[in-house]
């Protein structure tokens, strides 16, 4: 058996947003092939750490490393970070009236392929290629030619989301609550497409509240997030004593902060 | 040669001795040099001048210095009531946590707000310090809820001019009632000044209603002070002409101002309302409606400006011009304005122009209720949130026999 | 900081445009009077009438003051040192291609726009212009066939004196404005296009403006006649050298659509801006205005404005035909010290008229970007409708955007709707494109472009890719 590799390493991640600190040392490890769930309550820094991840602007790391295929990511532009291949399925997905969802597709992927010296598609490859990807997260042709998420309804934002995941063939993918909003039949059309786009070299990292995710894609850890801390990892049993449990048992007693 | 604009009847006014010389001898000279304003000026563009020019046809009140004070029954402990009565005096009672402002104090607010500074010629400050002998000034204190009602009620075939001051110190908090009426022929030259100081709220609510051939031109002039809040809700109906200039300024931006006004007009009324807002400071909130209804061969008339220098930053802006016209003959003139430099802003502004919806009157028909039925609910409807914010708690008794008068035909 | 100095960079591209052709000009003196109108005319081979109409408006045009808009400060224009007439040298001769000056269809090369037959674009016909005079007219015998007339002005004057002295200065009176009576009485060439009755022209037709002294103004007069249920598309660029001087161009375009009819007319305007500290470019003060005087008949303005140091344009429509249709897009891009101020005006006259306005301004540098439009609703247009969308972007927080819609209605059956905002581009918005990896710049050009798609679509396709890249936007495949 291969040693398995490590994608994404987090080392004592502590920073915040305006001066107030969310993540007070958070450390992480996800190898080649694993899924993770995050879990915890609003307020307990999940969302931070994946804006971190991504490099949003307005939030700032105070110390501590993201460690990605061994380069730091804490430097890098959010397109550098996306053309190396971190991808940030966002929990809501922003209205971009006007830019042409087809548009903004092509040239994400062009940008991706560049870095996996691959050729560029041209407008017409780039529909034929796109067609398939449709498929997985079974999305009519029609939302291409709209705008960016522009009057998308909760669910096709979530689709949209992970057609983008498809299509730039991430090594490690962070899904920001993609289930929340979600109606039962376009939870399993999103659940089966982040379970067929899973494979063994790159690795999915689910933040959720619920259990009924962790059903449709089965996690290898579950850690559970508490005041910008993960403060337990266990396996999907752990999902399922929170759900009957509730957070209180996992109390610690610091206060509560807010993202 | 210089052309001198109604020499006889400027000559005519009463002089003063008191405060207001200084200021009366500039303002008669600048009547005298500008007269009417030209169409030429785009704010007055619209502005039918014939009816202007019969504020300097009219005879003045005689001078008037004295004072009365009064409560007002059945409202709260702390209500000043400013009337002016049939004589030409202005009655006031004074309440706790509401001071009169004395002459001296005045005498240093006149100073420091003179007409001169002003670059464009503003006409009804103009002929109100020509011809007005007094002024009367408040200051709101302590942090308990305060009422002012400020009624000027006239019928003399006469030119009133009235001018009022209150300034609302810090963290204070104050409902403003005015009722403005006129009959017969009575002009209205009327200029009110709020000062709101920090952390201060005022709500202010404006019911003018004018019969016949009467007028009224009335100047609302508002300095917002950090995290104040300003709301304004006006009504005007059926002046033969009335004109409300509203300059609000948040003089260190971080304030909140809210605006709505109503002009009800029918027969051959023009009611105008031109308003700017401008924020000298970041952080500034302002909602603002202007709604009007117009039947017969009435003309509305709006012309709002905003304006968001660059030291605005983060300001929130949105105005809202609706025009509901109910005869062929009346004409709607609207003209939402937005001058920015700031970058970081979030302004908008709409207007629309229409009648009463036919699908509405339908829905309302096909559940039995006849074409009139209808289309009062619908007029009521669009009046109400305009009406609902007027501050009726200062005087529920007075506000409903004016309200009353609103929804009359 | 570093964003503002991205997206500055993004829009600043070096103007491709700015050369000066050497060539020998024949030029008239300087300044304007009675003498100089007669040899313009004179050397325009004019019929009386048109020489009348000149004098007419040049003794209309001297009792007129010029426009002082507020909020607005240029250095006074000298009407007197400004030359009226210049045109290359022996170009009255020309009679075909072959003779005209290799310099000059080289320059019109340089611009994009061949005119030999082996190069020229195989579905546009081109009229250009250098200076004071239309050099060629392509395609010119094949329009002809369907009996459609695409000639200069000049032409036209020669060939169809009638349709001209019927409809020149209809729809623009002589007394219009202070610019338009200027033109009216120096104007020197321009484009004429007669479409017969049911003729749905068969190609783009399409002007190209070259002003290339920097002394000479440019008031060139354009007039499209579209008889009963015929059809055209009209498109019009411009481009000029870089001077530091201002050059005036005051043009003055007439389009006049009968039953059924529609004219589409573009702009893609592009004159010399100036230089970064707003030294020098091209004056651009133009009347342009339509006449629906046709039942069911359509006018449809589009424009992107990216150049000129100031802009003054009201494409407007009269809506005189029941059941007309008017309608405004416009993209406005003012960098550095630019100015425009620009809008429509949509004149309700017959019964069901419609309108539709779309603006969309981008201020960005220390510029001034002004919509100043106006919805006119007379008492006669039972079930007039007016929709009217004003959006502006601002970039940086030295540039200023204005709105100024003036709305009125004398007509209860009708509905106006206006709507208007004013933003940035969104922090939120520019990460989201950045975290799928797409830089910074692009991201920018991207979301610039998506702001302006409502009024791109509405281009034609030859137009709509330029228009795209004008805004120094690189995006390829946004529009289209």
């Amino acid at each position: 058996m291969n040693q398995k590799k490590i994608i994404l390493e987090i080392k004592d991640l502590c920073g915040g947003i305006e001066g107030k600190d969310i993540l007070n040392g958070v450390n992480l490890k996800v190898y080649e092939g694993e899924i993770h769930a995050l879990m915890g309550r609003n307020g307990s820094g999940k969302s931070t750490l994946s804006k971190m991840i991504a490099g949003h602007p307005e939030y700032t790391i105070t110390s501590g490393e993201i460690i990605f295929r061994n380069k730091d990511l804490t430097q890098l532009d959010p397109e550098e970070r996306s053309n190396i291949g971190v991808f940030l399925g966002f929990q809501y997905p922003i209205e971009i009236p006007g830019v042409k969802n087809i548009d903004f597709l092509r040239v994400a992927v062009n940008e991706r392929r560049k870095i996996l010296q691959k050729s560029e598609l041209d407008t017409f490859e780039f529909e034929e290629w796109i067609e398939e990807k449709l498929k997985i997260v079974k999305m009519d042709k029609d939302f291409l030619e709209r705008g960016v998420n522009e009057g998308f309804s909760g669910g096709e934002k979530k689709r949209n989301e992970i057609l983008q995941m498809a299509l730039l063939e991430p090594e490690v993918s962070i899904l920001d609550e993609t289930d929340s909003g979600l109606d039962i039949d376009a939870l399993r059309i999103v659940a089966a497409g982040i379970n067929k786009l899973h494979s063994n070299e790159s690795a999915t990292i689910l933040i959720t509240h619920y259990q009924r995710l962790l059903n449709e894609i089965k996690p290898d850890f579950v850690h559970i997030m508490k005041n910008g801390e993960i403060i337990k990892t266990g396996g999907k049993e752990l999902a399922i004593e929170l759900e009957q449990k509730g957070y209180e048992t996992f109390q610690n007693p610091f206060n509560e902060s807010k993202e | 040669m210089k052309k001198i604009c109604y020499p006889t009847w400027i000559d005519s006014i009463p002089v003063n001795c008191g405060l207001f010389r200084q200021t009366q001898i500039l303002a008669r000279e600048q009547l005298k040099t500008n007269g009417i304003p030209k169409k030429s000026f785009e704010a007055w563009r619209l502005t039918n001048s014939a009816l202007l020019t019969e504020f300097l046809k009219h005879p003045l009140y005689s001078n008037n210095k004295k004072l009365q004070l009064k409560n007002i029954p059945d409202s709260r402990k702390s209500s000043v009531k400013l009337s002016f009565n049939i004589e030409g005096r202005f009655e006031a009672s004074i309440g706790n946590g509401i001071e009169r402002l004395n002459e001296q104090e005045i005498k240093l607010y006149l100073s420091e707000n003179s007409t001169s500074s002003n670059k464009t010629y503003d006409f009804n400050k103009t002929i109100n310090e020509a011809s007005n002998n007094n002024l009367i000034g408040f200051r709101v204190k302590g942090k308990e809820k305060q009422s002012l009602e400020i009624a000027i009620l006239a019928s003399l075939n006469e030119l009133i001019p009235t001018r009022i001051i209150i300034i609302v110190e810090e963290g204070s908090n104050i409902d403003i009632l005015q009722i403005i009426e006129g009959s017969n022929s009575v002009s209205h030259s009327h200029i009110i000044e709020i000062h709101v100081g920090d952390s201060a709220t005022v709500k202010h609510g404006i019911v003018s209603i004018g019969k016949d051939s009467s007028k009224l031109l009335a100047s609302i002039l508002v300095r917002q002070k950090k995290h104040s809040n300003y709301s304004l809700s006006c009504i005007q109906k059926g002046w033969s002409m009335s004109r409300f200039e509203k300059e609000i300024v948040q003089l260190y931006g971080n304030a909140k101002t809210t605006l709505q006004g109503l002009q009800i007009a029918k027969q051959k009324q023009e009611l105008a309302t031109h308003s700017l807002v401008k924020f000298n400071g970041p952080n500034g909130y302002l909602e603002q409606i202007q709604k009007s209804i117009l039947d017969d061969e009435s003309h509305s008339i709006f012309q709002g400006m905003i304006e968001v220098p660059k030291i605005a930053q983060k300001t929130e802006a949105s105005q809202l011009s609706k025009n509901l016209l109910l005869s062929s003959k009346a004409k709607v003139d609207t003209s939402p304005q937005l001058k920015i430099i700031a970058d970081d802003v979030k302004c908008n502004h709409g207007a629309t122009i229409s009648q009463l919806s036919n699908e509405e009157i339908f829905y309302l028909q096909s559940r039995g209720i006849n074409t009139k039925q209808a289309n009062e609910l619908l007029i009521n409807a669009f009046c109400n949130d305009i009406i609902k914010n007027i501050p009726i708690e200062v005087n529920q008794s007075a506000c409903q026999t004016h309200l009353a008068k609103l929804t009359e035909k | 900081m570093t964003k503002n100095s991205t997206v500055s960079k993004v829009l600043e591209k070096e103007y491709k445009y700015g050369f000066l052709t050497q060539i020998e000009s024949e030029k008239i003196p300087k300044g304007i009077n009675e003498d100089i109108i007669r040899l313009i005319s004179k050397k325009k081979k004019e019929p009386e009438f048109l020489l009348d109409f000149r004098l007419k408006a040049y003794k209309q045009w001297k009792m007129m003051d010029e426009p002082k808009w507020a909020d607005l400060n240029y250095p006074d224009i000298d009407y007197q040192d400004i030359i009226y007439y210049s045109a290359p040298k022996g170009i009255e001769k020309k009679k075909s291609l072959d003779e005209v000056d290799p310099e000059i269809l080289e320059t019109f090369d340089k611009l994009g726009i061949p005119l030999n037959e082996q190069k020229r674009l195989s579905n546009v016909a081109v009229d250009a212009v250098f200076d004071s005079v239309s050099i060629a007219t392509t395609f010119k015998e094949k329009l002809a066939e369907d009996g459609v007339i695409f000639c200069s002005i000049s032409e036209a004057v020669e060939e169809y004196p009638d349709l001209v002295k019927q409809y020149l200065g209809k729809v623009v009176p002589i007394n219009d404005n202070f610019f338009a009576a200027l033109n009216s009485a120096v104007f020197s060439d321009g484009s004429f296009v007669y479409i017969p009755k049911g003729v749905e022209c068969p190609m783009e037709l399409s002007s190209y403006f070259r002003i290339n002294s920097g002394d000479t103004g440019q008031f060139e007069r354009t007039l499209i006649i579209a008889e009963e249920r015929s059809s055209v598309s009209y498109l019009e660029g411009c481009t000029a050298p870089m001077f530091d001087t201002n050059t005036l161009h005051a043009a003055v375009v007439e389009l006049i659509a009968l039953d059924d009819a529609s004219i589409k007319y573009s702009t893609v305007q592009n004159w010399y801006a100036g230089d970064k500290n707003g030294v020098g470019g091209i004056y651009n003060f133009v009347t342009k205005r339509g006449q629906c005087k046709g039942k069911r008949s359509k006018i449809s303005w589009s424009q992107v404005e990216t150049g000129s140091s100031i802009t003054w344009k009201y494409p407007s429509c009269i809506l005189q035909g029941e059941d007309s249709t008017g309608e405004f897009y416009s993209v406005a891009l003012t960098n550095n010290k630019q100015i425009a101020d620009t809008g429509t005006k949509m004149i309700h006259i017959g019964k069901n008229t419609k309108s539709t306005i779309i603006s969309k301004g981008i201020s960005a540098g220390h510029s001034k970007n002004t919509y100043r439009g106006k919805v006119h609703i007379g008492s006669k247009a039972i079930g007039a409708k007016n929709y009217s969308q004003c959006d502006s972007l601002l970039i940086g927080d030295d540039a200023e955007a204005n709105t100024y819609p003036y709305l009125h209605s004398k007509q209860i059956k009708s509905n106006i709707e206006h709507e208007a905002s004013t933003s940035k581009i969104s922090e939120d918005q520019l990460f989201y494109l950045r975290s799928r990896g797409i830089s910074n710049e692009e991201a920018i050009s991207m979301m610039v472009s998506g702001f302006c798609r409502d009024v791109f679509n509405e281009l034609p396709m030859e137009f709509a890719s330029e228009a795209d890249s004008l805004l120094g936007l690189k995006l390829e495949g946004t529009v289209g």
